[in-house]
């Protein structure tokens, strides 16, 4: 481990142990607005706050000693503490004392976001200058939110008050998410159709590069709520004058703007890892192909494709991404998706709600990020013989 | 027959070829010698037409390449590139595989075609399922040669195929390629900085130097004949030497009665019939001898090679 990576990952274990020292965990209110009392860790979890203190110490000690197999020690000591948090957590909210009132209200305190602040800094350290450090982010952080699902899921954090918000419109719920993932990955896909090929032609003709990346680095120069803005417009003249396209559901506000912004925002990715990829190949090779008799387009998707699908899929993966994020818009003009969860409960000014709507959107962007970046490992690794 | 008629090439201001002409008989072997950045490789992607000439013609089989459908006309020329140009996506046997796979030939012909090419080019047959990423520059490099020969083009450009080679399996390549090269008498374009490498496989070998050539001949013709300066000096002074490299033992040895001893003036040594002239004439100099007796596998005597022999055999043109 590097030294700077050493202070990293130690400064990360102080964070958590000044957490349970020092931070509230839970806050509690007696009805959804009015705002409440903030209970620590020590009187939360009862005897179980000595545990993780001497977790967080344990962490700590493994770090200076550099133990043989620290980081996987690291890890496991970091899980087990997500987990006793967890599962201290659901006991004592369901303890008489939070429960009086019914309509009182348990969320989390801000020692939650400290203690994911202080694990991501012992992870980071710990993986400084590793090579494999994005394999192992990535395995440590699925088992972390498969942990988070089993709880969710087993009720045992029912009484929470982000779960109250979830079991009050479950149906709308899933429906958003359903409705979000498919405007984010419908809006990609479209991207892709029409960004790969510009970008295979913007690589074949230098010419057109400089007025085509013009308009495509526009789009993403602009404000998303300002490109809506720009976008609605026309759409509402549109539908106002043509009346088929208002019979196929195509209006100012609704789907139709949200779809064409994330496809303009997607553009901007796609293109430039297409040309970055294709730009990339050893015109050696090219040569090669060229001079065993290949056809250009046997050329193109025997060589040119495959060679740069890895630079086109870390395109598409800022693509993905960034459009699960873009598509919270639509919930601001109608178009649905976790948007209308998160901007419902600003408008209330009700936290529990906006988390509701803002935790599926992480898992979501982090579930698809890790799913292209594994591709992309695996690719190279097996194809291009090139480890992360 | 490779034809290059008055060729000129320039990429942009540096003039690559000037006024080069060029002929290669069909069936005959062709060295091309020079110095680095001289034009050698610019001349082969001429001849596929990788790039197109300034000016002047190229004619295959006196047919203008110009007037020839290109991809048939690659397809029948195997191409070594000097970079080595392995396809990292593809293993070993789909990077070989490559033009009989365009030819669309039977998935049974190409299997018998790649065991015979990777025995041919000395590498096991179970590193048809490798990665160039898993392969030595070397290896690499052979799998380039069997690519090149994979669907037995008549014509070949070779532009240093063995430059990565170690100098043992070097020069198993060679005899082995000078095997099949004397059987197949393909037409064969083969770039070189490496002049003995030149010296053992040409029929002919033209030398060159910034642009343009310097000389053209049989390597016979180099010993004597050094009409500039230039090309003796990029020979070398050792270069009658060098020739000897070129021929075995058993090329040049008497298969006289041994028993007739006037040569020797110490205790007699012998020689094994496949060694090259060059080692034998190594082992008189060490020794201080002449004479040698020549002896095959089983170390029967079969023969006999003098230093008379080697000059006679080698040097006034005769080869048997
Ligand atoms: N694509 C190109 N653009 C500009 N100049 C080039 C290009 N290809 C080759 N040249 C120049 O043309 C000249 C001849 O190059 P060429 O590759 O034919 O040399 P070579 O004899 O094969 O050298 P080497 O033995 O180093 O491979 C060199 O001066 C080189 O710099
Ligand atoms: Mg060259």
């Amino acid at each position: 481990m590097s030294d700077s990576g050493k202070k990293i990952s130690i400064l990360g274990a102080l964070v958590l142990t000044l957490s349970f020292l020092l931070l509230s965990f839970a806050e509690y209110r007696p009805n959804r607005v009015l705002t409440g009392t903030n209970i620590g860790a020590r009187e939360l979890f009862g005897n179980g706050f000595f545990l993780l203190i001497f977790l967080s110490i344990t962490i700590i000690v493994l770090i200076i000693t550099n133990h043989k197999k620290y980081k996987l020690m690291v890890g496991l000591a970091s899980l087990l503490m997500m987990g006793l948090v967890l599962y201290l957590f659901g006991t004592a909210i369901v303890k008489e004392t939070f429960n009086i009132i019914p309509n009182g209200r348990i969320s989390l305190g801000i020692g939650f976001w400290s203690i994911f602040l202080g694990m991501e800094m012992v992870m980071n350290g710990c993986l400084k200058g590793d090579k494999k450090c994005i394999l192992y982010r990535r395995l440590f952080y699925t088992i972390l939110i498969l942990m988070i699902l089993i709880f969710l899921l087993s009720g045992h954090l029912n009484n929470l008050s982000i779960m109250k918000e979830f079991f009050n419109r479950s149906g709308t719920f899933f429906r958003q998410i359903r409705r979000h993932f498919s405007l984010s990955i419908f809006s990609v896909i479209a991207g892709l159709i029409l960004g790969i090929p510009t970008g295979v032609l913007i690589y074949k003709e230098r010419k057109i590069e400089g007025p085509i990346l013009f308009i495509i680095n526009l789009g993403q120069t602009i404000p998303t709520l300002s490109l809506l803005g720009i976008v609605m417009v026309p759409l509402t003249l549109l539908s106002q004058q043509n009346k088929f396209i208002k019979d196929i559901g195509i209006s100012g506000v609704g789907f139709a703007p949200a779809f064409i912004v994330l496809v303009i925002y997607a553009l901007f990715p796609v293109v430039h890892n297409t040309i970055a990829g294709l730009k990339m190949i050893d015109q050696d090779l090219l040569e090669t192909a060229a001079g065993l008799g290949m056809k250009n387009n046997q050329i193109f998707w025997k060589i040119q494709l495959p060679l740069s699908l890895p630079i086109i899929l870390g395109g598409i993966r800022i693509a993905i991404t960034q459009s699960i994020g873009n598509t919270i818009l639509a919930g601001l003009i109608g178009g649905g998706g976790l948007g209308s969860i998160i901007f419902l409960g600003l408008a209330q000014a009700a936290p529990d709600l906006i988390l509701l709507g803002v935790i599926p959107l992480i898992a979501m962007a982090f579930i698809m990020d890790s799913v292209i970046s594994f591709f992309i490992f695996f690719y190279k690794k097996r194809y291009l013989g090139l480890a992360e | 027959m490779i034809e290059l008629k008055n060729v000129t090439k320039k990429y942009h201001d540096i003039t690559a070829l000037k006024n080069f002409t060029l002929q290669i008989p069909k069936g005959v072997l062709l060295v091309l010698l020079g110095p680095s950045g001289c034009g050698k490789s610019t001349v082969i992607k001429l001849i596929n037409h990788l790039i197109e000439p300034t000016s002047g013609e190229i004619y295959i089989n006196n047919k203008n390449i110009n007037e020839m459908n290109l991809i048939n006309l690659r397809r029948s020329i195997g191409y070594v590139i000097q970079s080595i140009g392995l396809f990292p996506h593809y293993n070993v046997y789909e990077n070989i595989i490559i033009v009989p796979r365009l030819l669309k030939w039977s998935k049974k012909d190409i299997d018998h075609r790649v065991d015979f090419l990777l025995d041919l080019v000395g590498l096991n047959r179970n590193y048809k399922n490798k990665f160039p990423f898993e392969l030595s520059g070397g290896e690499g490099q052979r799998v380039g040669v069997a690519r090149a020969l994979a669907a037995d083009p008549p014509i070949l450009l070779m532009d240093e195929p063995f430059g990565s080679v170690d100098p043992l399996n070097r020069e198993r390549l060679q005899k082995e390629f000078y095997k099949i090269q004397r059987e197949l008498k393909k037409t064969v374009l083969f770039v070189t900085h490496d002049v003995e490498e030149a010296i053992r496989l040409a029929d002919n070998i033209a030398v060159m130097k910034p642009g343009e050539l310097a000389s053209l001949g049989s390597p016979w013709d180099f010993v004597t004949d050094h009409r500039e300066e230039y090309v003796k000096e990029f020979l070398g002074g050792e270069y009658a030497l060098k020739l000897l490299t070129r021929f075995m033992v058993q090329d040049i040895m008497e298969q006289k009665n041994i028993k007739n001893k006037e040569y020797t003036r110490g205790r007699v040594l012998q020689v094994k019939k496949e060694n090259t002239v060059s080692s034998a004439l190594a082992l008189m100099i060490s020794k201080g001898i002449d004479f040698l007796e020549v002896v095959d596998e089983q170390e029967e005597i079969v023969g006999s090679i003098t230093f008379e022999d080697i000059l006679k055999n080698v040097f006034r043109g005769t080869r048997k």
